[in-house]
């Protein structure tokens, strides 16, 4: 297991490390490119040479990128074009921000999604279980802007009830938040969902679980130390993964309500062709869909002891 | 005495898109405190249905639409939750199928067993663990207790679900076909162990099982199903001896006797096969299959059940049919043989990489020996059986003289022709459709998308004449479903349209496509009920007389090699450890391991010997004999330093051992053990 662990962790620094390599080469390979990024299109030939000379741009690529990682590790990301300020310093608040955005999501769709999925699952074909499954359907065929506009149009324009933009300008406000949580809610809850009925509705038809029905246990023993125990490995993998798929949700979502978050700071990176922000935002976004990946196979075999074991 | 389970006129439905069918019709069964009871048929007669309406347990779409079952005169459908619980885990217990499934795969055996009792202090629970799971044999209880099920062997597995089931004493267990999936022997010793058990402990046991000659030895009465309706019922040595419904007296027909082969005595499989319950005959519903049926009254008038002092039985002819005189057989069983050697391997090995686990593993993996340096011949038109248990290396050997995998050293003479390194896409077409194979589950080779008809002809393409016009190629399909006696609508079908034993024949069918000289079947019939293996057995068999075919039949089914083989090789741990003509073989001396196989048949009749158990498979030896560890007659230290010379007692037959032949053939007295 400490071995599947470790070699695990040795994939993901292999993966990080290639990826690291190719936003190397793609962003920083020719020189005269990054100057013209960092001091301007407008600026003479000369000033671009003297620049790259001081930056140490002329020295060989490999050299280059051995210092590139080394900075990089230390968190040193370089200086934002955009913002005139280090990169870190833009980064990090941003990143707390889309966490704070995420994990709440994530807080309510863990739950929910399991609650009504078992609920659908321990009896196929029950009323509950038909209006979850048609809900969940209906929610995640739904895309998040066609969410946002509809939330927004009820809440914001129709009821008054929510503030229609999430910019935070007047300092910190949970009001803000609801709705970005919402359509992320929207947007992931029914999927989890209905991967938890589907693996609960197997898991309910198994030989084990008749085993311990008809070993006189009661229905909630057997449903919360038989049937779920098996049945969550699917919703646990799952859910891990989409960490993923939320933080492209993100992206929209953040856009939609102004909200200043990673998946905000990503669009106007790249639209302003802000190299070093580019560069850092990539790189993180890289490690979190590899960490989680990492992550939700270790929990699985975690979970699974035929897995566990060798 | 008084009744300890009564069903009355027990009529189960199950709701399927067809409408509702009838799996179980007006079913009637008393089962006395201590009593066994056995419940025969062919699988989808409703046994299941029933054990499972015993627990109350039927599904999300199945409904008792009829009659009542008493539990000591209580009606179980009244139950309160509470007390359903407490008839379920104290009062009546269930043993299943697969073990493998009836057991959850993210806990512990031991925690399985232990959370039936909440109350009390985890030391005692964990004693009471050990006891019950030292109670049902299992040699390292606390090893055992915590494994997890994917860590144990399969009669491991249904060891530990017996005693899940024995932990609260109850009065009735149900044991629905629990070893239909092991080994004979692992098979054998679980039997005993019901009968130690049920002894001791003086509860009822219902065995159901769609072999007789299992069911022979752990009960006293019997209860034979077909379609639902009990059929017959009585005593079982009377049932067995001279059974009163012709479905009975065909279920006996189909299982091989001890002194019966086949140049002797042809098997008599039943004809057709269970009717599916929406599409059941109006009257008697063993018509459609019953060589004594009377056109007039067994199609219009349905017969009842008949009770009398010998038993009940539903048949409207019992009184007037005598079926102690087995129906003629259709020809003379005349195999054509000649001394051809037509496979001849020597020192075979086959070695397999182990997967790695740990560091050091990544330079130096461990390799698996599956063959060990294995002879074997094989004559035009003979049956030569490979026996074992399973993991001894049967299957390996068939797949590298199939060229399905290839040798690691050692030679395979196929035709003249040395195969052992070359794999089947490698060698000539003429090699290639000479010799075929056929497995154990039919699905490896069919494809589930293509119909019958398209398979057989693209075998035909490939294997027999690749020139044949798309007419002639529509006949040869035709005269090879009509060679294993399917109906030729057979072949617009998919496989799944198809039952187990149908698929079977579709996919001997395949294999007889380019005229084979040689099939090699690895237990082509294991996975089946026994009516429809003596099918596939005969089916085999008639290909082999009309054609010559030689045939490698892989089985550890030792009734039915007896019955059907020429030479047999015995084979432990990937090595040959007897081999010789089935006559010599199946009498002593015996090699110690043949011995231990052979007590381990069940039969219908002939005394039942006591069965040599043995200890699971243990460690793996050393130099010496490779059955040391297991062996009942290890003679001393030479047996595990020494390996065992190869001895010669007569022509043919041979057997490496220590002991000689003359020690071997006077009988030594068989280990005691508890309750005998
Ligand atoms: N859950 C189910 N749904 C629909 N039909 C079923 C179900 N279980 C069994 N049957 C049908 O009921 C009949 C009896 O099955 P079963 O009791 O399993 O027989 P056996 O145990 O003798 O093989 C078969 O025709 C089978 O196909
Ligand atoms: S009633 Fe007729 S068809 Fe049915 S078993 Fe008896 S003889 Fe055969
Ligand atoms: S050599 Fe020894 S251990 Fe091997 S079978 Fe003979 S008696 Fe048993
Ligand atoms: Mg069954």
């Amino acid at each position: 297991m400490v071995l599947a662990v470790l070699k695990r962790l040795g994939l993901l620094a292999a993966t990080m490390l290639v990826v690291s390599l190719v936003v190397f080469l793609l962003l920083e390979a020719t020189p005269s490119s990054v100057a013209i990024k960092v001091i301007g299109p407008y600026t003479t030939a000369e000033q671009q040479q003297l620049w790259l000379e001081q930056n140490g741009y002329l020295r060989p690529v490999g050299e280059r990128y051995v210092e590139w990682l080394g900075r990089f590790l230390t968190g040193d990301f370089g200086e934002s074009i955009r913002f005139k300020a280090p990169v870190a310093e833009v980064l990090w608040p941003r990143l707390w921000n889309t966490a704070i955005l995420g994990l709440t999501a994530l807080a309510v769709i863990a739950p929910c999604s399991i609650l009504l999925g078992v609920i659908a699952g321990i009896r196929e074909g029950s009323p509950a279980d038909r209006s979850i499954s048609v809900a969940s359907i209906v929610t995640t065929s739904l895309p998040e802007f066609a969410s946002a506009v509809f939330l927004a149009g009820v809440f914001v324009f129709w009821l008054a009830w929510l503030p229609g933009t999430s910019s935070m300008a007047e300092g910190w406000d949970w009001r803000q938040l609801v709705l970005p949580v919402a359509v992320l809610v929207l947007y992931d809850l029914g999927y989890v969902a209905r991967m938890t009925r589907a693996s609960m509705v197997e898991v309910m038809a198994t030989a084990y679980v008749r085993t311990a029905v008809l070993k006189g246990l009661s229905r909630a023993r057997v449903i919360t130390h038989h049937a779920l125990r098996n049945a969550l490995i699917t919703p646990f993998t799952v859910l891990t993964l989409h960490i993923n798929w939320l933080l492209s949700g993100v992206i929209v979502v953040e856009a939609f309500f102004a909200y200043k978050g990673f998946g905000a700071l990503l669009l106007e990176a790249s639209l302003n062709q802000d190299i070093y922000l580019i560069e850092a935002c990539t790189m993180v976004a890289v490690l979190v869909a590899v960490a989680t990946q990492a992550l939700a196979d270790i929990g699985y075999r975690l979970l699974n002891p035929r897995l566990r074991g060798t | 005495m008084s009744a300890l389970l009564s069903i009355r006129d027990l009529t189960v439905h199950y709701r399927t898109r067809r409408g509702p069918i009838p799996a179980v019709d007006r079913f009637s069964l008393e089962i006395r405190e201590g009593d066994s009871v056995g419940l025969v048929g062919e699988s989808g007669c409703g046994k299941s249905t029933v054990a499972l309406a015993i627990m109350r347990y039927l599904g999300t779409n199945g409904r008792v639409a009829g009659g009542q079952i008493l539990f000591r005169g209580r009606d179980i459908a009244t139950l309160s939750p509470r007390a359903l619980r407490d008839y379920r885990g104290g009062e009546v217990a269930m043993v299943y199928q697969e073990p493998t499934s009836a057991l959850n795969p993210s806990m512990t055996a031991g925690q399985q067993l232990a959370e039936t009792f909440r109350d009390s202090d985890p030391r005692s629970v964990r004693a009471t663990v050990r006891e019950a799971l030292a109670e049902v044999q299992i040699g390292d209880p606390e090893r055992v207790a915590a494994a997890y099920p994917h860590q144990l062997s399969g009669g491991q597995q249904q060891r530990v679900v017996i005693a899940m089931a024995l932990l609260s004493r109850p009065k009735l267990l149900v044991l629905d076909e629990p070893t239909t999936s092991l080994d004979a022997t692992i098979e054998a010793g679980i039997i005993d162990l019901v009968g130690v058990l049920q002894r001791r402990h003086g509860m009822a046991v219902l065995y159901v099982s769609h072999n007789l000659g299992l069911i022979r030895q752990t009960c006293r009465r019997l209860v034979v199903m077909y379609a639902g309706q009990a059929i017959e019922t009585g005593d079982t040595e009377r049932l067995l001896v001279r059974p009163r419904h012709p479905y009975t007296a065909g279920l006996l027909a189909c299982l091989p006797r001890p002194n019966s082969h086949k140049q002797r005595n042809p098997l008599h499989p039943i004809v057709g096969q269970l009717p599916p319950p929406h599409a059941l005959p109006p009257a008697c519903r063993f018509a459609p299959r019953c060589a004594f049926a009377s056109p007039g009254r067994c199609d219009t008038l349905a017969p009842s059940l008949v009770e009398s002092d010998a038993g009940s039985v539903r048949c409207i002819r019992a009184t007037e049919i005598d079926l102690s005189i087995p129906p003629p057989s259709p020809e003379e069983p005349n195999y054509p043989t000649t001394n051809d050697v037509v496979i001849a391997a020597r020192g075979v090995r086959k070695t397999f990489a182990l997967p790695i686990r740990g560091f050091a593993e990544l330079f130096r993996r461990r390799r698996l020996t599956a063959n060990d340096g294995v002879d074997i011949v094989a004559r035009h038109g003979e049956t030569v059986a490979v026996v074992g248990e399973s993991g001894s290396g049967k299957t390996t050997l068939a797949r590298l003289i199939a060229g399905l995998d290839t040798a690691s050293t050692g030679e395979i003479v196929v035709l003249g022709e040395d195969v052992a390194r070359t794999p089947v896409a490698d060698r000539r077409a003429a090699l290639r459709s000479t010799l075929q194979m056929v497995f154990q589950d039919p699905n490896d080779t069919l494809n589930p998308s293509h119909s019958v008809a398209r398979q057989i002809s693209r075998a035909i393409r490939k294997l027999g004449s690749p020139t044949l016009t798309a007419s002639a190629r529509r006949a040869e399909v035709a005269r090879l479903l009509s060679l294993v006696r399917l109906p030729p609508d057979v072949a617009s079908r998919l496989p799944d349209q198809l039952s187990g034993g149908q698929r079977q024949r579709v996919s001997i069918a395949r294999a007889l496509a380019g005229s084979p000289q040689v099939l090699l079947a690895d237990e082509p019939a294991s996975a089946l009920d026994v009516s429809v293996q003596a099918a596939v057995i005969d089916l085999l068999l008639d290909v082999q007389r009309r054609a010559g075919t030689t045939l490698v039949y892989i089985s550890h089914d030792l009734a039915m090699v007896r019955y059907l083989a020429d030479r047999v090789y015995v084979m432990y741990r990937g090595r040959v450890v007897e081999s010789g003509p089935v006559g010599a073989l199946f009498a002593p001396p015996y090699h110690p391991y043949t011995e231990a196989l052979l007590s381990a048949i069940p039969s219908v009749d002939g005394p039942s010997d006591q069965r040599i158990v043995l200890s699971p498979a243990g460690q793996a030896p050393g130099r010496g004999c490779p059955f040391a560890p297991r062996c009942p007659r290890r003679t001393g230290e030479i047996c595990d330093t020494t390996p065992p010379p190869v001895q010669c007692p007569e022509g043919d037959h041979m057997f490496s051992c220590h002991l000689t032949p003359d020690d071997l053939g006077r009988r030594q007295a068989m280990p005691s053990r508890e309750g005998r």
